[in-house]
């Protein structure tokens, strides 16, 4: 492989919220720039790449997309493990979306399991704010629960009309950047774990739960 | 009856790891596909033979269906010692394994039984095995009739034609093997007159023949126009339809309860999204499929409504020219029969057991692929639960989905797991050559999810699992 100046940082993007709500839209807007009207629900969980220059820096953003029915939160397990950021989304003109936040952002917590539960970077995102007909959850409200919520930072998006989209998806990476910095110094190890041999005896449980390690490309 | 469901999954993985604990059993199914395939070079031979005028040794050939002759492989290939007995019971019950008294009824609380279960896979491979060499030998030959249409003279002289012309069968056989099993099977296969005239006036009990017959029909594909009516039969509709008390119309007419109209309301533009059809306006009453999908929801509190149901019931209303109500009681009745509602339940009992079965298996039979999965940080859970909760709908060309719907309604989840399991063995190569040295790879995913079941299953590929060749779908899923 060919040796680069830059270091590339991989960080992984976990997009969460209930079903409908626009996860894959905005994913899809921002990777490959367009607005597709046609999506299949997702079942199980899709992964897309961007390369990305933030501060200086390239980050390759391996982002996430979930399944927003409810009941596939026990697979999620293998989806949050190893995020280093993770937006939530709801659609602004879905008030239950919004209300979903805390099973969404709980969720999150307990089967990504990372370690700082109280400080992880969160986004929430506020989709679909093109649908302006005043019945919208008001940014107040969405503000109101953010700061409840362990001040969480907000934004309004819109896939559709490519409203802050790139914006959202910047933000989000600089809190993982920042967290990784954070990490870095806490786990200097983290980065030497570059043999990742899988032994079979192993209980099948650990593979299971095998938190995918972190590492820089060059 | 309920408590039994229940703990069918428990059995279900118990019996997992009983499939899993010997070893052995993988030469011994080897065996038996060794055995299927003498057979088949001996067949060759006899056709070839016969038609040169050379007597055989053994009885006339019987070509008829009504012979009830059951295939025994494995006899020309009898291990010693002491497994020799029950190597030869094994073999006589593939013969009665497949005659239950009706149709797949018991045939689960059978079939977790270990040995049961062995056979199933053992007969499934032999017939995998076999069907795969007749396709092979078929392409090109009758590619513009149906395969229904193709005569027994005609397969004859191409399986002569194949081995006269110094193919790659075999030369060399033994002396004492059972004549023209598998010719009479593939003249064993329902026409589309056939289904007819069976789904009229289906027998109580099948005879051993019938059975053969069915399962054959189905692993060489089925006709389309029928699918519908033998889908109903395989799942056996009529059985949970006498059952329920309510009507679709009651069940249509209840009222929404804990929003469900909403939640199914957010997925009906989004099935098959690419497609016209029922896509009008809920608030109407004329959509099909969100009616289908909510008389559903208040049938079965348990499930309600779960994404991946959707785009089965839209090809079940294609598959019935949009009539709601049948496509609304295959789905009771698959839900039912193959207890396939687990999966969809809240927390997804079943999709949690499928996927713990496929992974434990990847790790004993293919930890190549496995340990690629994780180096490339690919959770197995996210490529292939579509699969399941789709019934490949979600990803793959849906001629195919068809096809292995066909075999899934007749088989159940086994057989998903069972045709996963190979399609990666398959091209295991292929897997392993998608690498990323950044981060989990991309490629690898989209091929996992998108093109993989395609080039097992299509017909053009060399490797067809699925065996028969393709004749295109007309009207809508002619993709």
């Amino acid at each position: 492989m060919e040796k680069k100046k830059n270091k590339k940082v991989f960080l992984k993007v976990v997009i969460i919220g209930d079903s409908g709500v626009g996860k894959t839209s905005l994913i899809h807007r921002y990777t490959s720039t367009r607005f597709l009207q046609d999506f299949k629900p997702t079942i199980g969980a899709e992964f897309s790449n961007k390369e990305v220059v933030i501060n200086g820096k390239t980050v390759v953003a391996q982002i996430w997309d979930t399944a927003g029915q409810e009941r596939y939160q026990s697979l999620g397990i293998s989806f949050y493990r190893g995020a280093d950021c993770c937006g939530i989304v709801f659609d602004r003109s879905d008030h239950s979306s919004f209300e979903n936040l805390d099973t969404w952002k709980n969720a999150f917590l307990k089967h990504g399991a990372p370690k700082e539960e109280g400080t992880f970077p969160f986004l929430v995102i506020g989709n679909k704010s093109d649908l302006d007909d005043g019945s919208l959850v008001k940014e107040r409200d969405a503000q109101q629960w953010c700061a409840d919520n362990g001040n969480l930072e907000y934004i309004e998006t819109s896939a559709k009309d490519n409203t802050s989209v790139e914006e959202a998806f910047t933000k989000l990476i600089e809190k993982g950047m920042e967290r990784e910095k954070v990490n870095l110094v806490e786990l200097p190890d983290r980065m030497s774990q570059k043999n990742k041999t899988v032994n079979l005896q192993r209980d099948v449980a650990k593979d299971v739960n095998r938190k995918p390690q972190k590492k820089k490309c060059c | 009856m309920e408590e039994a469901l229940e703990e069918y999954d428990i059995i279900d993985s118990r019996n997992d790891n009983l499939h899993h604990a010997k070893p052995e059993d993988h030469t011994k199914t080897g065996g038996l596909i060794q055995g299927a395939l003498n057979t088949i070079k001996k067949n060759f031979n006899d056709v070839k033979n016969k038609l040169h005028g050379k007597t055989t040794p053994q009885k006339t050939p019987k070509v008829h269906c009504e012979e009830e002759k059951v295939a025994k492989p494995s006899e020309t290939k009898k291990p010693v010692g002491s497994e020799d007995s029950n190597k030869q019971s094994k073999t006589k019950n593939i013969g009665r394994k497949t005659l239950p008294k009706e149709l797949g009824e018991n045939k689960y609380e059978q079939a977790f039984e270990e040995d049961k279960l062995e056979e199933g896979f053992e007969e499934f491979d032999f017939h995998i095995s076999l069907a795969k060499s007749i396709s092979q030998k078929l392409r090109g030959s009758i590619e513009k009739k149906s395969f229904e249409e193709a005569t027994l003279s005609e397969l004859q002289a191409q399986v002569i034609e194949e081995s006269a012309s110094g193919s790659k069968l075999p030369t060399k056989d033994e002396e004492n093997i059972s004549d023209f099993e598998m010719v009479s099977d593939i003249q064993c296969i329902f026409t589309e007159a056939d289904w007819r005239e069976f789904l009229e006036n289906p027998p109580k009990e099948l005879s051993e023949i019938q059975e053969r017959r069915i399962i054959w029909s189905i692993k060489m594909g089925l006709p389309d126009r029928r699918r519908g009516d033998i889908w109903e039969y395989l799942v056996k509709v009529n059985k949970y339809k006498k059952k329920e008390e309510r009507s679709y119309q009651d069940l249509l007419n209840t009222k929404d309860v804990e929003n469900i109209e909403y939640t199914i309301s957010k997925d009906i533009m989004r099935t098959f999204p690419e497609l016209d059809q029922h896509k009008e306006d809920i608030s109407t009453g004329n959509n099909s499929l969100f009616n289908v999908l909510k008389a559903y929801a208040v049938y079965d509190p348990d499930v309600k409504y779960c994404q991946g149901m959707n785009f089965i019931v839209f090809l079940f209303l294609e598959k019935f020219d949009s009539n709601e109500e049948r496509a609304f009681w295959l789905l009771v009745a698959m839900m039912k029969h193959l207890r396939w509602r687990k999966l969809y339940k809240l927390d997804t009992p079943k999709l949690i057991t499928m996927l713990e079965r496929l992974r434990k298996r990847l790790i004993k039979e293919v930890p190549e692929i496995y340990n690629h999965m994780v180096e490339q940080e690919l959770p197995i859970e996210g490529v292939f639960a579509p699969f399941f909760l789709t019934l490949f709908l979600y990803s793959t060309p849906v001629h195919i989905a068809l096809r292995i719907i066909d075999c899934f309604l007749y088989k159940g989840e086994d057989f998903l797991l069972e045709l996963t399991v190979k399609m990666l063995k398959l091209q295991k190569e292929k897997i392993l050559s998608f690498v990323s040295d950044c981060g989990p790879c991309f490629e690898l995913q989209m091929y996992l999810s998108k093109n993989l079941v395609q080039e097992c299953c299509e017909n053009k590929t060399v490797k067809s699992i699925l065996g028969r060749p393709e004749v295109p779908e007309v009207g809508i899923f002619n993709l």
